[in-house]
């Protein structure tokens, strides 16, 4: 069974417009993914003439029963002046030379939980015959519905909340320094 | 659907002067931690102009206090034409933002968040003589408490911008 965490409405969006540094995100979400046991699987990559759309998801096995995923999704709109949708400009900032790219840039961060989740051959135990469903059915709302909100779906609402954070501190953005 | 009982409907707190945006951010993000709240933030905008600034911020902080009550703050940050300058206080150099605050908030009383008590019409209108008649006095007791709360929030962020200061005597 999934439970979608943007369906219930754990899901953030951000929109940040201005210079930052577009090399330094992405090491951020590949070293924050990967630090926190994530499988990294970048699904979409669209370059147009002034926009690029980016899609990762990083998903994790948090037990037997249960796997995590995470989804971050950008949309960058560059000027599209130059040869590629962002072309990055020197910019001094605190005295210091940096490269980095000026657009807008819509970023959401979201995540779902798979329970019962398929092996390493595809196969779903719990989803072989009718009465496997009922009983994880049965199993979920009646015996494992306290366990599903407090050991998985805060836990994983946690995670998102650390890497937002994260992403803000990379874009330089003001509102930072979340206590969650 | 949920029901929404607004307890407390745009309550504004407007401000123009000197403040740092991650110190306003971090007390009310503090505060609600410390209230055993979680945290929501469905819109963040940060617009980085040649001469200026314009931060936007929706949060909905929320806290289950029952199976059939949740309370929601809903709390609307805009900063306008914020610039970045540098304070000299006590001899130390300080980054600070200049520009107008204005902080609009909600509080609102969600009853039935889960859906339970939609369908049948039969439930719907149990449910309606439920919440009048029975649970009553619990509700009004939550929505005490949340109005504290939405009126502690706004002290506490009128304390850090300093708006006490005029007040009347």
């Amino acid at each position: 069974m999934k439970v979608d965490l943007k369906g219930a409405g754990y899901y953030e969006v951000l929109h940040f417009s201005g210079y930052f540094d577009l090399e330094k995100l992405y090491h951020y979400i590949y070293s924050w993914l990967s630090s926190n046991k994530y499988k990294y699987n970048e699904k979409l990559y669209k370059q147009k003439k002034s926009e690029i759309e980016w899609e990762i998801e990083g998903t994790k096995k948090v037990d037997g029963y249960a796997k995590f995923s995470i989804s971050f999704a950008l949309h960058l709109y560059g000027d599209g002046s130059g040869p590629t949708p962002v072309d990055p400009v020197e910019v001094v900032k605190d005295g210091v030379k940096r490269k980095l790219v000026k657009g807008r840039v819509r970023i959401t961060i979201s995540g779902g939980i798979e329970t019962g989740y398929s092996d390493v051959f595809g196969e779903n135990k719990w989803n072989k015959t009718y009465f496997r469903r009922w009983l994880q059915n049965f199993f979920e709302k009646a015996v494992l519905k306290q366990d599903i909100d407090i050991k998985y779906v805060d836990k994983l609402y946690y995670e998102i909340l650390e890497f937002y954070e994260g992403v803000k501190k990379v874009l330089g953005m003001y509102a930072v320094g979340s206590f969650y | 659907m949920s029901e929404f009982n607004f307890i407390i409907k745009n309550q504004n707190v407007e401000y123009e002067g000197l403040f740092r945006v991650d110190e306003l951010y971090q007390v009310i993000n503090k505060f609600l931690k410390d209230l055993g709240y979680d945290w929501k933030e469905p819109k963040h905008h940060e617009y980085v102009g040649d001469a200026s600034k314009y931060v936007e911020l929706r949060l909905e902080p929320w806290k289950k206090v029952s199976d059939y009550v949740k309370l929601v703050l809903r709390i609307n940050i805009k900063i306008y034409d914020m610039k970045d300058v540098i304070i000299e206080k006590e001899g130390k150099k300080i980054n600070m933002q200049k520009g107008k605050v204005v902080v609009k908030l909600d509080a609102i009383l969600v009853t039935d968040y889960e859906g339970k008590w939609e369908e049948p019409p039969i439930k719907y209108f149990l449910r309606a003589l439920f919440d009048k008649f029975i649970y009553k006095m619990y509700t009004d007791n939550f929505a005490g408490q949340l109005k504290q709360h939405a009126q502690m929030l706004i002290s506490n962020i009128k304390s850090y911008l300093n708006l006490y200061n005029y007040r009347f005597r």
